[in-house]
Protein backbone atom coordinates (compact mmCIF):
# COMPACT_ATOMS: atom_id res chain seq x y z
CA UNK A 1 0.00 0.00 0.00
CA UNK A 2 1.62 3.40 -1.32
CA UNK A 3 -0.03 5.10 1.28
CA UNK A 4 0.31 6.04 5.26
CA UNK A 5 -1.95 5.93 7.41
CA UNK A 6 -1.14 9.08 9.68
CA UNK A 7 -1.71 9.54 13.28
CA UNK A 8 -4.77 11.26 12.81
CA UNK A 9 -5.99 8.33 10.83
CA UNK A 10 -5.39 5.99 13.36
CA UNK A 11 -6.82 7.75 15.88
CA UNK A 12 -10.06 7.89 13.80
CA UNK A 13 -9.62 4.22 13.22
CA UNK A 14 -9.44 3.49 16.86
CA UNK A 15 -12.46 5.77 18.00
CA UNK A 16 -14.56 4.34 15.65
CA UNK A 17 -13.89 0.45 16.43
CA UNK A 18 -14.80 1.70 19.93
CA UNK A 19 -17.39 3.51 18.94
CA UNK A 20 -19.67 0.15 18.37
CA UNK A 21 -18.31 -1.72 21.27
CA UNK A 22 -15.44 -1.83 24.13
CA UNK A 23 -12.18 -3.66 23.18
CA UNK A 24 -9.41 -4.96 24.79
CA UNK A 25 -5.97 -4.15 23.49
CA UNK A 26 -4.95 -6.81 20.98
CA UNK A 27 -8.57 -7.54 19.81
CA UNK A 28 -8.26 -3.98 18.66
CA UNK A 29 -5.05 -4.32 17.11
CA UNK A 30 -5.81 -7.90 15.47
CA UNK A 31 -9.23 -6.07 14.38
CA UNK A 32 -7.86 -2.82 12.64
CA UNK A 33 -4.86 -5.23 11.39
CA UNK A 34 -7.85 -7.26 9.22
CA UNK A 35 -8.58 -3.92 7.71
CA UNK A 36 -5.33 -2.18 7.08
CA UNK A 37 -1.78 -2.89 7.26
CA UNK A 38 -0.29 -2.10 10.75
CA UNK A 39 2.00 -2.91 12.96
CA UNK A 40 1.80 -4.37 15.84
CA UNK A 41 3.11 -1.93 17.98
CA UNK A 42 0.98 0.69 16.60
CA UNK A 43 -1.85 1.44 19.09
CA UNK A 44 -0.50 1.66 22.37
CA UNK A 45 0.94 5.16 21.44
CA UNK A 46 -2.56 5.64 19.82
CA UNK A 47 -4.70 4.51 22.70
CA UNK A 48 -2.64 6.55 25.70
CA UNK A 49 -2.55 9.46 23.37
CA UNK A 50 -6.64 9.51 23.23
CA UNK A 51 -7.13 8.80 26.68
CA UNK A 52 -5.01 11.38 27.54
CA UNK A 53 -7.24 13.62 25.24
CA UNK A 54 -9.89 12.63 27.23
CA UNK A 55 -11.65 10.87 24.33
CA UNK A 56 -11.52 6.93 26.04
CA UNK A 57 -11.17 5.37 29.28
CA UNK A 58 -10.12 2.33 30.47
CA UNK A 59 -11.52 -0.32 32.77
CA UNK A 60 -10.25 -3.98 34.03
CA UNK A 61 -12.23 -7.08 33.48
CA UNK A 62 -10.87 -10.28 35.09
CA UNK A 63 -10.18 -12.83 32.61
CA UNK A 64 -8.63 -16.78 33.22
CA UNK A 65 -8.16 -15.25 36.55
CA UNK A 66 -5.67 -12.23 35.10
CA UNK A 67 -7.06 -8.70 34.34
CA UNK A 68 -7.70 -7.64 30.59
CA UNK A 69 -8.26 -3.69 30.08
CA UNK A 70 -10.86 -2.99 28.51
CA UNK A 71 -10.90 0.90 26.31
CA UNK A 72 -14.17 2.84 26.02
CA UNK A 73 -15.38 5.86 24.26
CA UNK A 74 -15.83 9.23 25.74
CA UNK A 75 -18.60 12.10 24.72
CA UNK A 76 -15.32 13.86 23.62
CA UNK A 77 -14.54 10.92 22.12
CA UNK A 78 -17.47 10.28 19.95
CA UNK A 79 -17.36 14.08 19.22
CA UNK A 80 -13.86 14.01 18.00
CA UNK A 81 -15.25 10.95 15.55
CA UNK A 82 -17.62 12.85 14.42
CA UNK A 83 -15.48 15.92 13.58
CA UNK A 84 -13.40 12.98 12.02
CA UNK A 85 -16.03 11.41 9.88
CA UNK A 86 -16.87 14.46 8.28
CA UNK A 87 -13.45 15.52 7.81
CA UNK A 88 -13.08 12.34 6.21
CA UNK A 89 -15.84 12.81 3.86
CA UNK A 90 -14.68 16.02 2.65
CA UNK A 91 -11.59 14.33 2.33
CA UNK A 92 -12.70 11.43 0.10
CA UNK A 93 -14.56 13.70 -1.88
CA UNK A 94 -11.35 15.97 -2.78
CA UNK A 95 -9.06 12.80 -3.33
CA UNK A 96 -11.97 11.44 -5.43
CA UNK A 97 -11.93 14.23 -7.50
CA UNK A 98 -8.59 13.79 -8.41
CA UNK A 99 -7.71 10.56 -8.62
CA UNK A 100 -10.80 10.04 -10.39
CA UNK A 101 -10.31 12.35 -12.66
CA UNK A 102 -6.94 11.59 -13.46
CA UNK A 103 -8.10 8.02 -13.91
CA UNK A 104 -10.68 8.70 -16.46
CA UNK A 105 -7.94 11.18 -18.71
CA UNK A 106 -5.79 8.55 -18.72
CA UNK A 107 -8.41 5.99 -19.95
CA UNK A 108 -8.93 8.24 -22.90
CA UNK A 109 -12.32 8.87 -21.99
CA UNK A 110 -13.53 12.86 -21.70
CA UNK A 111 -13.04 14.23 -18.32
CA UNK A 112 -15.63 15.18 -16.55
CA UNK A 113 -14.27 18.51 -15.72
CA UNK A 114 -11.16 20.46 -17.53
CA UNK A 115 -8.00 18.57 -16.05
CA UNK A 116 -4.33 19.71 -17.27
CA UNK A 117 -2.54 17.25 -17.85
CA UNK A 118 1.16 17.22 -17.33
CA UNK A 119 4.08 15.12 -18.37
CA UNK A 120 6.33 13.92 -15.84
CA UNK B 1 14.15 -14.63 22.11
CA UNK B 2 10.85 -16.01 24.00
CA UNK B 3 7.90 -13.69 26.02
CA UNK B 4 9.59 -13.96 28.84
CA UNK B 5 12.94 -12.33 27.95
CA UNK B 6 11.36 -9.77 25.49
CA UNK B 7 9.24 -8.45 28.14
CA UNK B 8 12.51 -8.39 30.49
CA UNK B 9 14.02 -6.55 27.64
CA UNK B 10 11.46 -4.24 27.66
CA UNK B 11 11.32 -3.55 31.36
CA UNK B 12 15.26 -2.80 31.54
CA UNK B 13 14.38 -0.10 28.69
CA UNK B 14 11.67 1.18 30.84
CA UNK B 15 14.38 2.27 33.56
CA UNK B 16 14.51 6.27 33.92
CA UNK B 17 10.37 6.45 33.55
CA UNK B 18 7.78 6.67 36.09
CA UNK B 19 7.20 3.60 38.53
CA UNK B 20 3.38 3.96 37.21
CA UNK B 21 4.79 4.30 33.35
CA UNK B 22 7.02 1.67 33.49
CA UNK B 23 3.95 -0.77 34.96
CA UNK B 24 1.64 0.46 32.53
CA UNK B 25 3.56 -0.18 29.45
CA UNK B 26 4.49 -3.50 31.26
CA UNK B 27 0.84 -4.28 31.48
CA UNK B 28 0.08 -3.64 28.08
CA UNK B 29 2.02 -5.80 26.35
CA UNK B 30 2.42 -8.76 29.01
CA UNK B 31 -1.82 -8.49 28.69
CA UNK B 32 -1.16 -8.64 24.58
CA UNK B 33 1.35 -11.52 24.74
CA UNK B 34 -1.07 -13.37 27.00
CA UNK B 35 -3.98 -12.79 24.47
CA UNK B 36 -2.31 -13.54 21.74
CA UNK B 37 -1.64 -16.68 22.91
CA UNK B 38 1.98 -19.27 22.45
CA UNK B 39 1.45 -19.83 19.30
CA UNK B 40 1.64 -16.78 17.58
CA UNK B 41 4.20 -15.56 20.42
CA UNK B 42 7.17 -15.60 17.78
CA UNK B 43 5.13 -13.82 15.53
CA UNK B 44 4.29 -10.77 17.93
CA UNK B 45 7.74 -10.77 19.46
CA UNK B 46 8.76 -9.89 15.64
CA UNK B 47 6.20 -7.72 14.50
CA UNK B 48 7.14 -5.90 17.96
CA UNK B 49 10.54 -5.25 17.05
CA UNK B 50 13.55 -4.23 18.92
CA UNK B 51 12.58 -3.68 22.38
CA UNK B 52 14.49 -0.77 23.24
CA UNK B 53 12.82 0.99 20.08
CA UNK B 54 8.83 -0.46 21.76
CA UNK B 55 10.27 0.93 25.00
CA UNK B 56 11.04 4.55 23.59
CA UNK B 57 8.16 4.91 21.54
CA UNK B 58 5.65 3.64 24.53
CA UNK B 59 7.63 5.93 26.58
CA UNK B 60 7.57 9.00 24.37
CA UNK B 61 3.52 8.27 24.17
CA UNK B 62 3.07 8.39 27.91
CA UNK B 63 5.27 12.12 26.99
CA UNK B 64 8.26 10.87 29.14
CA UNK B 65 10.99 11.59 26.83
CA UNK B 66 11.69 12.93 23.92
CA UNK B 67 10.16 12.43 20.71
CA UNK B 68 12.47 10.14 18.50
CA UNK B 69 10.11 7.39 17.72
CA UNK B 70 9.45 6.01 13.70
CA UNK B 71 8.67 8.21 11.63
CA UNK B 72 9.63 11.26 13.63
CA UNK B 73 12.96 13.22 12.21
CA UNK B 74 15.45 11.04 11.56
CA UNK B 75 17.54 9.25 13.94
CA UNK B 76 21.09 11.12 15.09
CA UNK B 77 22.76 7.94 15.81
CA UNK B 78 21.42 5.60 13.65
CA UNK B 79 24.69 2.87 14.94
CA UNK B 80 23.86 2.74 18.27
CA UNK B 81 20.46 1.24 18.89
CA UNK B 82 20.04 2.81 22.55
CA UNK B 83 21.48 6.42 20.90
CA UNK B 84 18.44 6.04 18.31
CA UNK B 85 15.78 7.04 20.86
CA UNK B 86 18.08 9.28 22.14
CA UNK B 87 18.40 7.27 25.43
CA UNK B 88 19.85 4.37 26.32
CA UNK B 89 20.17 2.06 29.70
CA UNK B 90 23.14 0.65 30.45
CA UNK B 91 23.85 -2.84 31.64
CA UNK B 92 26.29 -3.44 33.77
CA UNK B 93 29.30 -1.59 32.98
CA UNK B 94 28.38 -1.35 29.29
CA UNK B 95 30.47 1.02 26.90
CA UNK B 96 28.36 3.50 24.60
CA UNK B 97 30.10 4.93 21.82
CA UNK B 98 28.78 7.07 19.37
CA UNK B 99 30.86 8.98 15.93
CA UNK B 100 28.95 11.10 14.64
CA UNK B 101 29.24 14.23 12.14
CA UNK B 102 27.29 16.08 10.51
CA UNK B 103 24.57 16.62 13.09
CA UNK B 104 22.02 19.28 12.51
CA UNK B 105 23.01 22.40 13.73
CA UNK B 106 22.83 23.32 17.04
CA UNK B 107 22.75 26.67 18.89
CA UNK B 108 23.52 25.28 22.28
CA UNK B 109 25.80 22.37 23.82
CA UNK B 110 25.02 20.63 27.24
CA UNK B 111 27.22 18.04 28.77
CA UNK B 112 26.56 16.04 31.77
CA UNK B 113 29.08 13.17 32.35
CA UNK B 114 30.77 11.75 35.27
CA UNK B 115 34.49 10.83 35.67
CA UNK B 116 35.00 11.45 32.05
CA UNK B 117 37.16 14.02 30.26
CA UNK B 118 35.35 16.60 28.15
CA UNK B 119 37.29 18.03 24.23
CA UNK B 120 35.46 20.93 22.84
CA UNK B 121 37.49 21.55 18.93
CA UNK B 122 37.10 23.32 16.08
CA UNK B 123 35.46 20.75 13.31
CA UNK B 124 38.02 20.58 10.80
CA UNK B 125 35.38 20.84 7.67
CA UNK B 126 32.59 22.89 9.13
CA UNK B 127 30.44 19.64 9.85
CA UNK B 128 29.02 19.32 13.14
CA UNK B 129 30.61 16.10 14.86
CA UNK B 130 30.42 14.53 18.68
CA UNK B 131 32.55 11.08 19.65
CA UNK B 132 31.68 9.77 22.77
CA UNK B 133 32.13 7.22 24.98
CA UNK B 134 30.97 6.38 28.20
CA UNK B 135 31.07 3.59 30.47
CA UNK B 136 27.59 3.20 32.50
CA UNK B 137 27.74 1.59 36.04
CA UNK B 138 24.46 -0.55 36.59
CA UNK B 139 21.41 2.29 37.10
CA UNK B 140 23.10 4.71 35.46
CA UNK B 141 21.34 6.14 31.54
CA UNK B 142 23.45 7.83 28.87
CA UNK B 143 21.17 9.89 26.40
CA UNK B 144 22.91 11.87 23.64
CA UNK B 145 20.72 13.64 20.87
CA UNK B 146 18.94 17.06 20.80
CA UNK B 147 16.91 17.92 23.41
CA UNK B 148 14.86 21.14 22.35
CA UNK B 149 17.50 22.31 20.08
CA UNK B 150 19.85 21.80 22.54
CA UNK B 151 23.01 19.45 21.60
CA UNK B 152 23.06 16.99 24.68
CA UNK B 153 24.91 14.46 26.03
CA UNK B 154 24.43 13.28 29.42
CA UNK B 155 24.36 10.46 32.40
CA UNK B 156 22.05 10.39 34.27
CA UNK B 157 20.14 8.09 37.21
CA UNK B 158 21.23 6.73 40.67
CA UNK B 159 24.79 4.52 40.22
CA UNK B 160 23.85 1.85 42.34
CA UNK B 161 27.42 0.92 41.94
CA UNK B 162 29.92 3.71 43.78
CA UNK B 163 33.07 2.38 41.72
CA UNK B 164 34.48 5.23 40.03
CA UNK B 165 34.48 4.03 36.54
CA UNK B 166 37.30 6.81 34.62
CA UNK B 167 38.99 4.39 32.32
CA UNK B 168 39.00 5.43 28.90
CA UNK B 169 35.85 7.26 28.44
CA UNK B 170 35.44 10.50 26.92
CA UNK B 171 33.19 13.38 25.34
CA UNK B 172 34.48 15.02 22.39
CA UNK B 173 32.82 17.72 20.30
CA UNK B 174 33.91 19.40 16.66
CA UNK B 175 32.18 22.57 16.27
CA UNK B 176 32.65 24.91 13.37
CA UNK B 177 33.53 28.13 14.58
CA UNK B 178 29.91 30.07 14.56
CA UNK B 179 27.72 31.66 17.14
CA UNK B 180 26.17 29.73 19.55
CA UNK B 181 24.18 30.65 22.13
CA UNK B 182 24.69 28.71 25.28
CA UNK B 183 27.41 26.16 26.14
CA UNK B 184 27.72 23.86 29.02
CA UNK B 185 30.45 21.30 29.72
CA UNK B 186 30.37 19.34 32.98
CA UNK B 187 32.09 16.76 34.43
CA UNK B 188 34.25 15.49 37.58
CA UNK B 189 37.70 14.03 37.89
CA UNK B 190 38.31 14.55 34.71
CA UNK B 191 40.01 17.60 32.46
CA UNK B 192 37.99 19.60 30.68
CA UNK B 193 39.24 21.75 27.15
CA UNK B 194 38.20 23.92 24.84
CA UNK B 195 39.68 25.28 21.79
CA UNK B 196 37.45 26.28 19.36
CA UNK B 197 37.11 29.62 17.78
CA UNK B 198 33.65 29.84 18.37
CA UNK B 199 31.61 33.10 19.46
CA UNK B 200 28.74 32.55 22.34
CA UNK B 201 26.20 34.68 22.87
CA UNK B 202 25.67 33.93 26.80
CA UNK B 203 28.15 31.91 28.48
CA UNK B 204 30.66 29.33 28.57
CA UNK B 205 30.18 27.06 32.04
CA UNK B 206 32.93 24.43 32.65
CA UNK B 207 32.95 22.50 35.57
CA UNK B 208 34.63 19.37 36.57
CA UNK B 209 36.48 18.49 40.01
CA UNK B 210 40.33 16.92 40.66
CA UNK B 211 40.98 18.31 37.08
CA UNK B 212 42.32 20.58 34.95
CA UNK B 213 40.55 23.06 32.93
CA UNK B 214 41.86 24.76 29.67
CA UNK B 215 39.98 27.33 27.36
CA UNK B 216 41.25 28.90 24.69
CA UNK B 217 40.06 31.07 21.41
CA UNK B 218 36.75 32.14 22.04
CA UNK B 219 36.25 34.84 19.80
CA UNK B 220 33.35 36.23 21.79
CA UNK B 221 30.89 35.53 25.20
CA UNK B 222 29.34 37.36 27.06
CA UNK B 223 30.99 35.05 30.13
CA UNK B 224 33.41 32.28 31.14
CA UNK B 225 33.34 30.60 34.00
CA UNK B 226 35.27 27.83 34.73
CA UNK B 227 35.04 26.41 38.09
CA UNK B 228 37.32 23.28 39.28
CA UNK B 229 38.90 22.05 42.29
CA UNK B 230 42.80 20.45 43.00
CA UNK B 231 43.50 21.26 39.37
CA UNK B 232 44.55 24.28 37.50
CA UNK B 233 43.05 26.46 34.90
CA UNK B 234 44.47 28.16 32.19
CA UNK B 235 42.78 30.79 29.94
CA UNK B 236 44.31 31.99 27.10
CA UNK B 237 43.33 33.99 23.89
CA UNK B 238 39.93 34.86 24.92
CA UNK B 239 37.59 37.72 24.44
CA UNK B 240 34.45 38.11 26.58
CA UNK B 241 32.79 40.61 29.22
CA UNK B 242 33.45 38.75 32.04
CA UNK B 243 36.25 35.76 32.81
CA UNK B 244 36.00 33.65 35.93
CA UNK B 245 38.32 31.35 37.41
CA UNK B 246 37.29 29.27 40.61
CA UNK B 247 39.62 26.28 41.87
CA UNK B 248 41.37 25.43 44.74
CA UNK B 249 44.98 23.56 45.32
CA UNK B 250 45.56 24.38 41.36
CA UNK B 251 47.22 27.32 39.48
CA UNK B 252 45.14 30.04 37.74
CA UNK B 253 47.48 31.87 34.34
CA UNK B 254 44.98 33.77 32.31
CA UNK B 255 46.89 35.28 28.88
CA UNK B 256 46.16 37.10 25.62
CA UNK B 257 42.70 37.54 26.62
CA UNK B 258 40.34 40.70 26.03
CA UNK B 259 37.58 41.22 28.81
CA UNK B 260 35.60 44.16 28.72
CA UNK B 261 34.17 43.39 32.24
CA UNK B 262 35.72 42.12 34.63
CA UNK B 263 38.11 38.88 35.21
CA UNK B 264 37.61 37.47 38.81
CA UNK B 265 39.98 34.47 39.26
CA UNK B 266 40.52 32.70 43.12
CA UNK B 267 42.37 29.65 44.61
CA UNK B 268 44.10 28.53 47.14
CA UNK B 269 48.00 27.08 47.87
CA UNK B 270 48.72 28.26 44.28
CA UNK B 271 49.96 30.86 41.97
CA UNK B 272 47.84 33.08 39.81
CA UNK B 273 49.38 34.60 36.68
CA UNK B 274 47.57 36.97 35.33
CA UNK B 275 48.69 39.31 31.68
CA UNK B 276 47.02 41.66 31.17
CA UNK B 277 46.56 43.89 28.10
CA UNK B 278 46.97 47.83 28.11
CA UNK B 279 48.78 49.55 31.27
CA UNK B 280 47.87 49.85 34.59
CA UNK B 281 45.47 52.79 34.28
CA UNK B 282 43.07 50.68 32.10
CA UNK B 283 42.40 48.55 35.16
CA UNK B 284 41.19 48.57 38.43
CA UNK B 285 43.27 45.72 40.49
CA UNK B 286 42.30 44.27 43.64
CA UNK B 287 45.07 41.36 44.52
CA UNK B 288 45.67 39.68 47.99
CA UNK B 289 47.22 36.34 48.82
CA UNK B 290 48.20 35.25 52.15
CA UNK B 291 51.79 34.07 52.86
CA UNK B 292 53.04 34.95 49.43
CA UNK B 293 54.09 38.02 47.80
CA UNK B 294 52.31 39.75 44.54
CA UNK B 295 54.32 40.74 41.50
CA UNK B 296 53.81 43.73 39.70
CA UNK B 297 55.28 43.67 36.20
CA UNK B 298 58.26 41.84 38.30
CA UNK B 299 58.02 44.24 40.73
CA UNK B 300 57.46 42.72 44.69
CA UNK B 301 54.83 44.69 46.18
CA UNK B 302 53.56 42.47 49.61
CA UNK B 303 50.55 40.56 49.89
CA UNK B 304 47.64 43.28 49.07
CA UNK B 305 47.31 45.35 46.02
CA UNK B 306 44.95 47.74 44.33
CA UNK B 307 45.35 50.06 42.13
CA UNK B 308 43.97 52.55 39.55
CA UNK B 309 40.64 53.86 37.95
CA UNK B 310 40.55 51.43 34.88
CA UNK B 311 37.19 50.40 33.11
CA UNK B 312 38.25 47.27 33.59
CA UNK B 313 37.86 44.82 36.96
CA UNK B 314 40.38 42.81 37.99
CA UNK B 315 40.16 40.82 41.42
CA UNK B 316 42.75 37.73 42.36
CA UNK B 317 42.60 35.95 45.43
CA UNK B 318 44.74 33.26 47.05
CA UNK B 319 46.62 32.22 49.89
CA UNK B 320 50.02 30.17 49.75
CA UNK B 321 50.75 31.34 46.36
CA UNK B 322 52.09 34.31 44.98
CA UNK B 323 50.67 36.33 42.52
CA UNK B 324 51.84 37.65 39.11
CA UNK B 325 50.83 40.69 37.11
CA UNK B 326 52.39 41.86 34.12
CA UNK B 327 50.81 44.73 31.67
CA UNK B 328 51.13 44.30 28.11
CA UNK B 329 51.00 46.84 25.35
CA UNK B 330 48.29 46.10 22.92
CA UNK B 331 49.05 44.56 19.91
CA UNK B 332 46.93 45.69 16.70
CA UNK B 333 46.63 41.99 15.63
CA UNK B 334 43.68 40.94 17.18
CA UNK B 335 43.06 37.38 19.52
Amino acid sequence: MAFQTGAAMLDACVLAVLDSRDVYGYELTVYIKSVIDISENSLYPVLRRLQKDGCLTTYDQPFNGRNRRYYSITGDGRRKLAGYRSDWEEYKKKMDLLLGAAQTASAGSVPAHPVTTTNL
Amino acid sequence: MNKEQYLQKLRENLNGLSAEGAAEIMQYYTEYFEDAGPEREDAVIEELGDPSVLAAQAAEALGQTRTDVPGAPRPLFPSLPGFLKGRGTAQKNSAYRFREMDLEPFRSVYVRVRNCPISMKESADGRYGADVYLLLNEGETAQAGMEHGVFTVRISGRAISHRNQQGNQYVKLYLPAKEYDRIELHSSNAPVTSDCPAAIRSKLKIDTSNSAVNVSGIRDAEKIHADTSNGSIHFRSLKCADLIADTSNGSITVSGCRFTEELKADTSNASITAELEGSESDYRVSADTSNAAIYINGEKRGKSYSSGGGNRKVVLDTSNGKINVTYKPVLLKDI
